[in-house]
């Protein structure tokens, strides 16, 4: 054990765990977000609509959910486990082959797609008749050599011993207290384990070895998967690869390692005489696009609810930035979740009770369509439509059929692009389009990025070739796609290509240029004919009534902060509210600790709720005090000394035989000189200074030094330039600025004495203003560390630091 | 005496000195060392089989404790023997302390009578996993601690532990092999073969291989001098090497043409890579250009599996660890009144002065926060495009420090809970990266 593991073994570390707040919920009194009740059942989805909605419609909205998501489940493993056959036979034949005489066959997968295809690999490797065992390795559980050892012993030779252990380990302990043996446990362990191994220890791979020649395997191979061979200590590694290697002759191992990045990169990491005992075999698994092309044929489009473009393209750019088909499959199931959950139109309504009136009256697709009979002077019309909720129903329902039928004709449209059409993107700039972003341009609701994507389309279409163009209208003929047969067989009907046939094959040169000047004809009249077809084919979703229900949207951005929440609103949204992550509970209890969270909040807390509700030009000694006088200074204060006065707790008595908290704290209270005014003020200087440079960086870090507005710049820049500054001035003033400071500041030590209130003024004056606080708060940090653990003991804990370490 | 081994008479010699067949004559411990690949355990193996004395070879790496080391020692003392032990398991407790270890030998000597020398080789004996230091008090003086008088111990070992350097048992250097003695060994055997069909006289062929090892080994003898690894570069190159012969460019006795021809290859650090063997999966015939052009891009850089913003992290991360944090606002704030900071730029200055490229010298541990700012302040710098941190930011964070492209120190201050943090990309790689995310790295960096 080195010092450091050695340090970091010693150190006290409290973890604070919050209770569950998780209480039943009572369906009768409780609302949950002033929207919905808790149904009676298990069912965890709410009723809708203030509570109105019927139970069964709130059942049937999870059970659609439920079916919905079963049937993505099945049918993305359907997908992913026969996706990869071509590559499983790659690898099953570098399985089969024969290591050899130096070298350990390895097969590196640079896996882009996620885990699934390991599993799967797994599973293909079973069915190898040629496959003894499968070893899969995590960088968890192999932390030393004698671990990873064991485990590869352990599941090559499953003996029943982990049972045996117990008991032995029990009689093991007993000898060991009454022979005062001083080997430490592990060894005792493997004394014990070893019994069950012909008397070896466990971690022998001669164990293996001998198993491996009384089975006599020829042909079969003992695999190695190491599964984050990236995150592997490379120590272990490399020893691992060294030991395994000269096992080679008595043991059959074949090695996969599943990187994340190309084996180049990794095996600059790797000892160079490593890598030579090694046979590398390079497999680069990236058909996220295909794969995901797949998915959204198959998941997306076939499903009755589609996409709102908004949230296909926040899906895209995260499958663009991070290419990981599984993080797609759960922002899927998440945005399905989503939508039943929350929209009480989500199950098949065919008559809405009065409840679900207003908020179709409340949308804005409906309020645009007011706009619109507005225009047109159908004021009769907006008049019932805003009383009669009959005829509002019958608007509904029709809209939902008109939806439907405007679904269909895109999903044709989008099928005709997907399957035909593409096949003709190779030769511009479309190819690279994955059909996601096919689906997203063409339903986006920004009008430039749909109208590049359609002239694209067009543009395409125009660069045709004779031969290219035929095929593409003979394809089209024969497709069974209901809008492209209606396109081909009413626009294009007298399109013949036979006469045209017969000039470009006739030697004439009149007939080559007939043919030349018929066929740039033709082009252009289907060109005109292909532009309306793409225009009219079907209508945007956005302009559509009631559009807000038929898709699964993400209004409020509820999707997009759940899955990527803002950095900088969590830590405001924690700094506000500490309750959810410090179990103070509000209703006062006789513990006295308890009694004191409720006056006071965590420092750090009340800090930031005054930075909050003023900027950073505030001087930072308006600060402090606006800070202190916002503390109920007597309550805190007494409530302070009874904790510290308890007998129960014992805190002061047992700083006693502490020389350094003796000094520092046990002194300070027990001063009769000071008054608890004095104390209290100390104390919350004390505090303050430790609080106050960690909301001032901590929460500019979130900002760069450039991207804020000037005069916020100038300020924080001008603090953190002061800083800089201000370190080279102490380097040459020295420590006693800081020391002064600390003595009259703290006033925890004996320097106290002196006319207290109006120094400290002064000081405080002088120094804040002068200095910065990071230095004072470092140098207060060190001295006074010691108050770290009353700071911990009195205020329950501070937000960020859930951890705090006793020195 | 001629064992069949090159250019090691001294050490042969000395051996036939130390290691007597006779008990009276056999020194208690010896030590073997050298640089690796050396011939050390050859030439030791080669003599003993000569003497036809009773010896058991360990081999100390594959050992993972001393436990393992105890029980294989057993083992083999025991087959090498040639005693007839009836049961080869041994007794439990004999790998359970030193002690029962020395204890289980001296029942086994007692019982079936044995005392006569046996030599007890520890083969890399620097290279066990653990527990070195108690291998080396072990057996330093194991005919003392143990009271064996028939056992002898010879170390091989790559350079002299600090344990024995007070000691003084006899020690047999075996220092690395010259220029010549190299060219020598590995012309002696032809390792790479002409194809058949080429039907090349047997004669060209050795006289060709001879001047083949002769140019790889003057090549190379600077950047190592170890034996097995010119091996391996000359099965490396030789394919390569021999193609314009096989093309009936060049024929095999124009040695000089061909090198000519070579000369690049020579030069490049082709021998020295790691052989991959690469398969792309291509299971739609219709991708496959785009593949190609892929692949082609790939090919020139290993780093196009990272995400944009992993990369902006990297490059930030990068500028964190080799600029000097006091220069932050020079390169990375919007506000040009560099006059103002005049001390600044003078130290600016001084810095620039000094001759050390910070480039070469170790990555300095940065705190999260200034990564983030940098980050945050060199993102898309064209377009001027906002970064959202969000959650994701963090993840790949994580990421990178999982594939150990940035490492997280030992945070030793309690007090402070501020995490340092160093990149551990070399300046080639970042320079990819750099170039893959239009980013002028060269703008942002002191030297």
């Amino acid at each position: 054990m080195d010092e450091t593991a050695f340090l970091e073994s010693q150190s006290t570390v409290y973890v604070l765990k919050k209770k569950s707040k998780r209480s039943k919920l009572n369906p009768e009194t409780l609302i949950v977000s002033e929207e919905g009740y808790p149904l009676n059942s298990k069912t965890p989805f709410l009723k809708l609509l203030e509570g109105k909605e019927s139970p069964e419609n709130a059942e049937q909205r999870y059970k659609l959910y439920s079916r919905n998501i079963n049937r993505q489940q099945l049918k993305s493993k359907d997908i992913t486990q026969n996706f990869n056959t071509s590559l499983l036979k790659d690898l099953s034949k570098v399985i089969n082959a024969q290591n050899s005489e130096s070298e350990i066959d390895t097969i590196a997968l640079f896996n882009k797609q996620g885990d699934h295809f390991l599993d799967q690999f797994i599973n293909h490797l079973r069915q190898n008749p040629n496959v003894n065992k499968i070893i899969t390795m995590n960088s968890k559980q192999c932390t030393t050599m004698r671990f990873t050892i064991k485990h590869i012993v352990d599941s090559i030779i499953k003996v029943g011993y982990s049972t045996k252990i117990e008991t032995t380990k029990v009689k093991n302990n007993n000898n060991n207290d009454s022979n005062g043996n001083d080997n430490d446990e592990d060894n005792d362990e493997d004394d014990e384990e070893g019994q069950f191994f012909d008397k070896r220890v466990p971690y022998d791979l001669d164990i293996v070895s001998d198993w491996c020649q009384k089975n006599s395997f020829q042909n079969n191979r003992v695999i190695l998967i190491f599964e984050d061979v990236n995150s592997f200590d490379l120590k272990i590694l490399n020893r691992l690869l060294k030991f395994i290697h000269s096992y080679r002759n008595r043991i059959p191992f074949k090695l996969v390692f599943n990187l994340a990045t190309s084996l180049k990169v990794f095996l600059k990491r790797l000892e160079h005489e490593i890598q030579y005992l090694l046979n590398f075999k390079e497999f680069k698994l990236d058909q996220s696009n295909q794969l995901l092309n797949i998915l959204v044929d198959q998941l997306i489009i076939s499903d009755n609810i589609l996409l709102e473009s908004n949230l296909a393209g926040t899906i895209l750019n995260k499958f663009k930035s991070i290419k990981n088909i599984d993080d797609f499959l759960k922002i899927l199931k998440f945005a399905k979740m989503s939508y039943f959950f929350s929209n009480p139109f989500s199950c098949d309504l065919n008559y809405l009770s009065t409840e679900y009136i207003q908020p179709l009256r409340t949308t804005k697709s409906f309020q645009q369509y007011i706009n619109h009979l507005h225009e047109n002077k159908e004021f009769d019309e907006i008049e019932t439509l805003l009383t009669n909720d009959e005829k509002m129903n019958e608007l509904y329902q029709n809209s939902k059929v008109e939806f439907s039928s405007n679904v269909e004709n895109f999903k044709f449209f989008y099928k005709f692009i997907t399957e035909i059409f593409i096949k003709y993107f190779t030769l511009s700039k479309l190819k690279t389009l994955n059909h996601l972003d096919i689906y997203y341009q063409l339903i986006t609701n920004d009008e430039v990025t749909r109208i590049l994507f359609i002239n694209d389309l067009i543009g395409t279409f125009k660069n045709l070739s004779y031969d290219q163009l035929k095929q593409f209208f003979n394809e089209m003929k024969i497709s069974e796609n209901f809008l492209v047969n209606k396109f081909v067989t009413e626009d294009l009907n007298f399109v013949r290509f036979d006469q045209l046939d017969k000039w470009s094959i006739s030697e004439s040169k009149e007939y080559v240029l007939q043919h030349k000047i018929e066929f740039k004809k033709l082009k252009e009249f289907m060109s005109k004919k292909f532009e309306t077809f793409i225009k009219t084919s079907f209508h945007q979703f956005d302009n559509l009534l009631f559009h807000e229900f038929f898709l699964i949207c993400d209004p409020d951005n509820t999707i997009k902060q759940n899955l990527f929440p803002s950095f900088r609103n969590v830590l405001e949204q924690s700094l506000l509210n500490h309750e959810n992550y410090l179990n103070t509970s509000i209703q006062t209890s006789f513990d006295k600790f308890e009694q004191l969270n409720d006056m006071i909040n965590p420092i750090l807390v009340e800090v930031y709720q005054i930075f909050r509700e003023t900027n950073l030009m505030l001087n930072i000694f308006d600060f402090y005090q606006s800070f202190r006088y916002s503390l109920n200074s007597t309550k805190i204060i007494d409530q302070f000394l009874t904790i510290l006065d308890d007998d129960e707790y014992k805190l002061l008595e047992n700083y006693l035989n502490d020389n350094e908290r003796f000094n520092f704290i046990y002194q300070f209270f027990n001063d009769t000189n000071t008054t608890k005014e004095e104390k209290f003020d100390k104390l919350i200087l004390v505090f303050f200074l430790q609080k106050y440079f960690k909301v001032v960086t901590g929460v500019c870090s979130e900002y760069d030094i450039v991207n804020v507005d000037e005069e916020y710049l100038l300020s924080v820049e001008s603090l953190l330039d002061n800083i800089l500054e201000e370190i080279e001035l102490y380097n040459v003033e020295g420590p006693e600025r800081l020391v002064e400071l600390k003595i009259t500041g703290a006033g925890v030590t004996s320097g106290a004495s002196v006319e207290y209130e109006e120094k400290l003024k002064a000081e405080v004056m002088f120094e804040l203003e002068e200095t910065n606080p990071k230095d004072l708060l470092e140098a207060l940090d060190f001295e006074l560390n010691a108050l770290e653990t009353v700071d911990k003991v009195e205020c329950g804990d501070e937000v960020v630091d859930v951890e705090v370490k006793d020195s | 005496m001629d064992i069949g081994i090159q250019s090691r008479d001294e050490q042969i010699q000395l051996m036939e000195a130390f290691i007597r067949p006779e008990l009276i004559q056999a020194p208690p411990m010896i030590l073997l060392h050298g640089p690796s690949s050396t011939g050390k355990s050859l030439t030791l193996q080669r003599f003993l089989q000569t003497l036809d004395v009773n010896h058991s070879w360990i081999h100390c790496d594959e050992c993972v404790s001393i436990k393992i080391l105890w029980k294989k020692i057993i083992q083999s003392v025991i087959t090498d023997s040639k005693l007839k032990v009836g049961n080869l398991g041994i007794n439990s407790n004999a790998s359970n302390s030193f002690q029962s270890f020395v204890n289980a030998l001296h029942e086994l000597f007692e019982e079936y009578n044995y005392n006569k020398l046996h030599y007890l080789i520890l083969d890399r004996s620097d290279q066990m996993m653990e527990d070195n230091d108690t291998m080396l008090r072990n057996f330093m003086k194991f005919r003392e601690v143990s009271g064996l008088d028939n056992i002898s111990v010879i170390f091989i070992i790559n350079s002299i532990p600090r344990r024995l350097v007070t000691q003084t048992p006899p020690q047999i250097y075996f220092q690395p092999y010259s220029n010549r003695e190299l060219i020598s060994i590995l012309s002696k055997e032809v390792i790479c073969e002409f194809p058949t069909e080429l039907n090349i006289p047997l004669r060209t062929k050795d006289s060709f291989w001879e001047s083949y090892v002769k140019l790889v080994v003057d090549s190379y003898y600077s950047y190592t001098k170890n034996i097995l690894q010119i091996k391996r570069i000359l099965i490396r190159l030789w394919d390569k090497f021999i193609e314009p012969i096989k093309d009936g460019q060049i024929k095999p006795n124009e040695f000089l043409q061909l090198y000519r021809k070579n000369y690049n290859l020579i030069a490049s650090d082709f021998g020295l890579t790691t052989p991959i063997t690469f398969t792309e999966v291509q299971p739609n015939e219709e991708d496959e250009e785009i593949d190609q052009e892929e692949l082609k891009e790939e090919e020139t850089n290993s780093f196009t599996h990272l995400s944009s913003l992993s990369k902006y992290l990297l490059v930030a991360a990068y500028l964190a660890s080799f600029n000097d944090s006091k220069q932050d606002w020079l390169y990375f704030s919007k506000l040009k009144d560099v006059n103002k900071r005049n001390p600044f730029m003078k130290q600016l200055e001084r810095s620039k002065r000094r001759k050390t490229i910070s480039r070469l010298m170790e990555p300095k541990p940065f705190d999260l926060e200034r990564l983030l700012a940098i980050t945050h302040a060199i993102y898309n710098i064209d377009s001027a495009i906002l970064l959202q941190s969000d959650v994701d930011m963090t993840t790949q964070i994580a990421n990178l420090s999982s594939l150990k492209f940035l490492v997280k120190s030992n945070n030793q201050e309690y007090i402070n809970s501020k995490t340092k943090w160093k990149v551990n990309v070399n300046f080639e790689d970042i320079n990819q990266i750099a170039k893959d995310i239009n980013f002028p790295l060269h703008n942002y960096l002191i030297d």
